[in-house]
């Protein structure tokens, strides 16, 4: 049963992969003109040599280069290049504007965005579900109405203008934080005590600032532990005479935190989508200012595979909590074995 | 029943329940109870929820803005009034000027419009799109259709939104307000689609539902007034909860400059304050702040309204299961 | 109030009383009220009752949905929900004279102890009962624990309970809630709430959501289990043809009052109180639960809203003056049995039984 459960989720993911991959190739010819005509400019633009002349079979050329698509040959068989180069090579085409390959400059960036994404998501959740239980306690008490309109208030202010607000304030008015880069650039890299607070130091504020994300979890834990509050298994735990300590925690916390993990997954992609608005505003080297300067110059093979790669993070990490999911919720897998 | 509304605010029980009667009822009948269930109950209800009522009078306010204000207000030109005038010092231009002598109020009035129909278009597609799988999938549960529907759910789910649309709006570049409402919408809908599946699904698990079908009521009756009634509680509460998404996410992709520039637009007005250095010239700052403190206040307006409408459709459901003793927390029934 | 002037069931030491007395009482309940402050007033759910229970008898008590009953029942260990209010004397007598134990003043840590280990409670709510992400195992072990009971002597006794109520105890204990059908774990939420070898089990309406045959079967597992452990049964349902199977004494309520009580067959064969006869009038075999009949005229009585006078006089034949003015005291029909009505020697007469006896009787009580 609960092989057939894991069974399915890697299915899924795989789908999930095939159909995005897909999705970036047929983007590609639903690009104005075709790819062709859509990068024969945007090429010739940066090679100054060939200015002028247009040689069409340089171009075509030129776009396989960077695409993976053979502008020639019928769609069918440009669709199974597209997938022979991703998975043979795990070539995803060459960046026109840095002419590099979108492999390489992408996972040069990719653990730069999880390390943020990651601590903004933890930590916004352990504080919402930290806030939420505690309102859920004291439901109805004044703690309770002020932390309600306290959150109503977070979940209104944008993460952006979060990051904007800290910047004016705590970078440049109070000087408490840097911004801008990932760390001190006096300093080489490498695993001294000083990078790595560096690290941390130039982290903090886009870590703040994304974390917001995760806050409005607040009232969905506070939603969730009332409910159990009113369970009918709490009220016979209570009858039970069982330790208010072993309630709290066995009862109300598991049974409240367990549908939040969900909102937790599908929060991975969220905030791995919003590092390309936080990291552009405070100029944070990872994929999502990668990619926001690929989209200034229209740089669309870095785009795809940037496109690709956020996805297939994603996937992974949906993918292991579904995975994990199974063995803090028994309901999911049917079958009861609980290896 | 009209006295039952001062305790008990939510007489749509009666209606939901007393509607059992298969005969066919008149048009004229048939309309007016369809308003007191969808129109005339859920505002009489909303104004005992202080959320609700403070959230309705902010999204009011911004329609009124969008639609009244801009003739009201004259449109800013460039050397209009004179440049960068402090905030609250001038009456005719109460929140300053930019560099280009251009009224930040008057500004700010004239991007609600484009702001709304991008909302409009957005939630109509996500809520929408949601609604129609949602259903669908509910009711074909188990067969082709919701196994296909789900899949495609996942799939999306999965995919992060924002570059995707990053992606999207580098190749269509659009420029219409209802289109980028669309694009921005068609990431949205997923997870609405699995809450109302899964309300779907209990729904026809609940007795009554299974009771109609004994009474040889067609599937569309079940579908119309059962489903869709109850529905409605979700649909309300994520309209509210997409609109903010929207204006959260085009405001900042105007602001990044990742949408095509616009005339009047809050994020452009951002853009515009960010760029000529508002965070380190005093002198800008309003012309940073107010369209933050406009974005801001328009999301409260939206979550206070979600959030008020979920309180007082739970209060409904509540009632649902409550006894004559008034109290639910009797515990009796 | 005419507290006083009151006799209660059971309580006052009258010569009439005698046998009663005699018995050995494991719950003394005296002038009990539950009320919940709301918006439009204060709700008294139970109204000034009085009753004993004797150990190792069944005590059933029925009504309507809402009469109050379930309200009753959790006050017996002190467990009314927030934000109920439970005033009054509640006494619970433990077994072999130890110190009478008034309920309503232990402490949160003494409550804790008394919860389960005197008294145990299973109600409406057993397909809800457990904890759905643990095993059915982890149920009884934390619950030995918590009450520092020797764990692999109280696990033998699990699987003996479970065992005795038909239940593959490996099976269950290895199993989560959810794998388990609702018969089931009505039967292990018996056995776990008799893990700590309680004096009285509470059972508001355990057998509401199961079906008729599943109904039986818990009846008279009920039966045994009673029988092999000393057990005092209180049970709770708006099921009367159920109660006179398992029932020794009946207490009726309504509109949160007691308004009649006796043994079974009195209540059976010379019910003195209208609403107890227009129950029984109104089971048309005794087979049929009181919520599906609908006999009885009027509205249901609103807790906030006190009725002058006796609460059923909106909907009784028999009512007068005297009912629409003052309350009745408890009137004795027999040693044992008594009814809070001016008028229970005409109420026979007034409200015949269906057929009068043969066909309607017949059906509920041979068993």
């Amino acid at each position: 049963m609960s092989t057939n459960y894991a069974t399915k989720r890697v299915g899924q993911a795989v789908f999930t992969f095939f159909v995005t991959v897909s999705l970036s190739f047929f983007l590609y010819q639903a690009m104005p003109g075709g790819p062709v005509e859509a990068l024969k400019n945007m090429i010739l633009s940066q090679q100054s040599t060939s200015a002028g002349t247009v040689d069409l079979e340089r171009i075509n050329r030129l776009v396989n280069l960077y695409t993976n698509l053979e502008p020639d040959a019928p769609l069918y068989v440009q669709y199974f290049q597209y997938w022979a180069s991703l998975l043979f090579e795990q070539d995803l085409g060459r960046s026109i504007y840095q002419n590099e390959d979108v492999t390489a400059l992408i996972f040069q960036r990719v653990p730069w965005s999880m390390f943020i994404s990651v601590y903004a998501l933890v930590i916004g959740y352990a504080g919402s579900i930290f806030i939420g239980a505690l309102m859920a306690f004291k439901e109805k008490s004044r703690f309770d109405s002020v932390s309600s309109v306290l959150m109503i208030v977070l979940n209104s202010i944008p993460y952006y203008i979060v990051g904007v607000v800290l910047i004016l304030f705590v970078a440049i008015r109070w000087g408490w934080f840097p911004y801008g880069g990932r760390a001190a650039s006096s300093l080489t890299p490498g695993f001294s005590p000083e990078y790595l607070w560096s690290i941390a130091y130039h982290a903090a504020l886009p870590v703040f600032s994304m974390s917001i994300l995760g806050l409005g979890g607040a009232l969905t834990m506070r939603g969730n532990s009332v409910r159990v509050l009113g369970e009918d298994y709490l009220r016979v735990a209570e009858l039970r005479g069982l330790r208010s300590s072993r309630i709290a925690t066995q009862y109300v916390g598991r049974n409240a935190i367990l549908p939040m993990y969900t909102q937790f997954m599908i929060g991975i992609a969220g905030v791995l989508s919003s590092s390309v608005i936080v990291e552009q505003i405070f100029s944070y080297p990872g994929v999502g200012l990668l990619l926001y300067q690929a989209i200034q110059v229209r740089d669309y093979p870095l785009l795809m595979g940037g496109l690709i790669i956020f996805t297939t993070v994603t996937i992974v990490g949906i993918l292991v909590a579904d995975l994990t999911y199974g063995f803090i919720d028994p309901r999911i897998s049917a079958g009861g074995d609980d290896a | 029943m009209s006295n039952r509304t001062t305790d008990d605010p939510v007489d749509l029980e009666e209606l939901f329940d007393t509607d059992v009667d298969h005969e066919p009822t008149p048009r004229r009948v048939q309309l007016k109870r369809s308003f007191d269930l969808y129109v005339a109950a859920p505002a009489r209800v909303a104004i005992h929820d202080w959320r609700a009522l403070v959230g309705m009078l902010i999204v009011g306010a911004f329609l009124l803005v969008g639609t009244v204000g801009v003739w009201l207000v004259e449109q800013p030109i460039s050397g209009d009034a004179p440049i960068l005038v402090q905030p609250f010092q001038d009456l005719s231009y109460i929140l300053g000027t930019d560099t280009l002598g251009r009224p930040i109020g008057a500004q700010l009035i004239h991007a609600t419009p484009g702001m709304l129909k991008m909302i409009f278009a957005g939630a109509v597609v996500s809520i929408g799109l949601a609604a129609l799988v949602g259903v669908l999938s509910g009711f074909m549960r188990g067969n082709i259709v919701d196994t296909v529907l789900m899949a495609v759910t996942d799939v999306i789910i999965t995919i992060p939104g924002l570059p995707l649309v990053i992606v999207l709006i580098a190749i269509f570049q659009p420029e219409s307000p209802y289109v980028v409402g669309v694009l921005l919408g068609l990431d949205n809908w997923p997870g609405l689609a699995r809450t109302v599946r899964s309300q779907v699904l209990s729904i026809r698990e609940d007795s009554y539902v299974e009771a109609s079908q004994i009474m040889g009521l067609p599937t569309s009756t079940i579908l119309r007034r059962d489903i869709i009634g109850q529905l409605m509680p979700y649909i309300t509460v994520n309209s509210a909860l997409a609109s903010r998404r929207i204006i959260f996410e085009s405001v900042g992709l105007y602001f990044l400059g990742i949408l095509p520039f616009t005339s009047f637009n809050w994020g452009v007005l951002m853009n515009l304050a960010y760029q000529g250095g508002a965070l380190t010239d005093p002198q800008l700052l309003h012309w940073l702040v107010f369209p933050m403190l406009t974005i801001i206040l328009m999301a409260f307006g939206l979550v206070l309204l979600s959030q008020g409408m979920d309180s007082v459709f739970n209060v409904r459901l509540r009632a649902r299961h409550a006894t004559t003793t008034g109290d639910e927390a009797t515990g009796e029934e | 109030m005419s507290g006083d002037a009151r006799r209660s069931v059971g309580a006052a030491p009258d010569a009439a009383d005698a046998p009663n007395d005699r018995r050995d009482t494991v719950f003394e309940v005296r002038g009990l009220d539950v009320a919940f402050e709301m918006s439009r007033g204060r709700s008294r759910v139970v109204r000034d009752a009085d009753i004993d229970i004797y150990r190792e008898e069944t005590l059933g008590i029925v009504g309507e949905s809402g009469s109050g009953k379930s309200m009753l029942a959790s006050s017996l260990l002190n467990a009314v929900v927030e934000p109920g209010v439970t005033t009054g004397d509640v006494t619970y007598y433990p077994p072999d004279g130890g110190d009478p134990v008034s309920v309503l003043d232990l402490s949160e840590s003494e409550l804790n102890r008394f919860r389960w280990e005197e008294v145990a409670m299973v109600f409406q709510g057993a397909m809800s009962s457990f904890n759905p992400v643990t095993k059915v195992r982890t149920h009884f072990r934390e619950t030995l624990q918590d009450h520092e009971r020797n764990i692999p002597a109280g696990m033998d006794r699990a699987r003996d309970l479970l065992e005795s109520l038909y239940l593959d105890p490996d099976r269950v204990l290895d199993s989560y809630p959810h794998e388990l059908s609702g018969g089931m774990k009505q039967r292990a939420l018996i056995a776990l709430s008799l893990i700590l070898e309680p004096e009285v089990l509470v059972m508001d309406e355990p057998t509401a959501a199961l079906d008729l045959l599943m109904q039986r079967s818990i009846v008279s597992l009920l039966r045994e289990l009673q029988a092999e452990y000393d057990l005092t049964l209180v049970f709770i349902t708006h099921d009367l043809p159920l109660l006179t199977k398992l029932a020794d004494r009946i207490t009726v309520m309504y509109a949160f009052n007691m308004i009649e009580t006796g043994s079974t067959d009195e209540i059976l064969y010379n019910a003195s109180h209208p609403y107890t006869r227009a129950l029984l009038a109104a089971t048309p075999d005794l087979n049929v639960a009181v919520d599906e009949m609908h006999a009885i005229e009027g509205s249901k009585p609103d807790p906030v809203e006190s009725i002058r006078g006796c609460s059923y006089h909106p909907r009784c034949p028999l009512a007068d003056d005297d009912c629409r003015s003052e309350e009745p005291s408890m009137f004795t029909v027999e040693s044992g049995h008594e009814v809070a009505c001016y008028h229970y020697e005409q109420a026979a007469e007034a409200i015949p039984l269906r057929g009068d006896a043969n066909s309607g009787r017949g059906g509920g009580t041979d068993e």
